[in-house]
């Protein structure tokens, strides 16, 4: 830390002796470098790596949520798209993904018209001041 | 499980062991409402609605111009500009998908993105100039 503040000092005292052109220049290129490395460090976007992760103790965890919160369905119930629990895992993979794409298309369809809502003052933005959460347990 | 299961389950408990607000888009609640009620009662309980904030739909526009799809664009929209009326809250802090395509192409236009939203932001008042983006999580 000591070598960089001192490094940082003596390219100071450099860059005073160039002309004023010169100098801003320095400093654009310098802001343009930080901006890069800042980038780097924050992609924005985090992986969850699965490596390290105990998952049957996590399957456990929401099983025992789920069956605390909700209920099985009846063999005849209806559970989505009009097809039982059955029908519906019984679907390929593709065909569940177009399953969903329509009930997502007729919603879209459905709340297309509705107007955006006013945003006033009293509104504040997500996690203002500070960094989002990482998910840890 | 899939492995994309399996990363949705350890999402899923990690929010909640955060007591994280969970919100999902009108349209993807829309969804979950047409599911009987019995079989939604589990997880949908702890989602909270997301709305149309002003300018959602301007921001939406402006990321398919990215290459987005208008459903991956308008998700990212209510990141910024969705509204939790309840807790007068402007967007949310993290988008969680499974998407690869709408995450590699938001890595691959990030600081393309970020300079269209300043600019579009920055014109705003208060608290819509104070919008940002998301952090993403590739489940």
């Amino acid at each position: 830390m000591a070598r960089s503040v001192a490094k940082t000092k003596e390219l100071i005292q450099q860059a005073r002796q160039l002309p004023p052109r010169e100098q801003l220049a320095l400093v654009q290129s310098i802001l343009e470098e930080f901006q890069q490395q800042f980038e780097r460090a924050e992609p924005g976007v985090q992986f969850l790596d699965l490596s390290r992760i105990d998952m049957a103790e996590e399957v456990a965890q929401f099983t025992a949520f789920v069956q605390h919160r909700g209920r099985s369905l009846e063999p005849d119930e209806q559970f989505i798209g009009g097809l039982t629990e059955e029908e519906y895992f019984a679907l390929t993979e593709p065909e569940r993904q177009a399953l969903w794409d329509r009930l997502e298309a007729d919603a879209t369809r459905a709340l297309a018209r509705k107007k955006e809502i006013e945003v006033d003052s009293s509104y504040r933005p997500a996690g203002q001041g500070r960094r989002p959460k990482a998910l840890r347990k | 499980l899939t492995p994309e299961q399996q990363r949705c389950v350890v999402i899923f408990n990690r929010l909640l062991g955060n007591q994280a607000r969970i919100y999902v888009t009108e349209e993807t609640l829309a969804v979950i409402h047409r599911i009987p009620s019995r079989s939604r009662s589990a997880l949908a309980a702890e989602f909270l609605r997301l709305e149309k904030g002003k300018y959602l739909k301007r921001w939406a526009r402006r990321l398919q111009g990215f290459g987005f799809s208008a459903e991956d664009a308008r998700v990212l929209s209510y990141a910024s500009f969705g509204l939790d009326r309840q807790a007068k809250q402007l967007g949310v802090e993290m988008v969680i998908t499974a998407d690869r395509k709408l995450v590699e192409r938001f890595l691959q236009y990030r600081p393309a993105i970020a300079r269209r939203f300043h600019a579009m932001t920055v014109q705003l008042r208060p608290p819509c100039h104070d919008a940002h983006l998301p952090a993403i999580i590739l489940v």
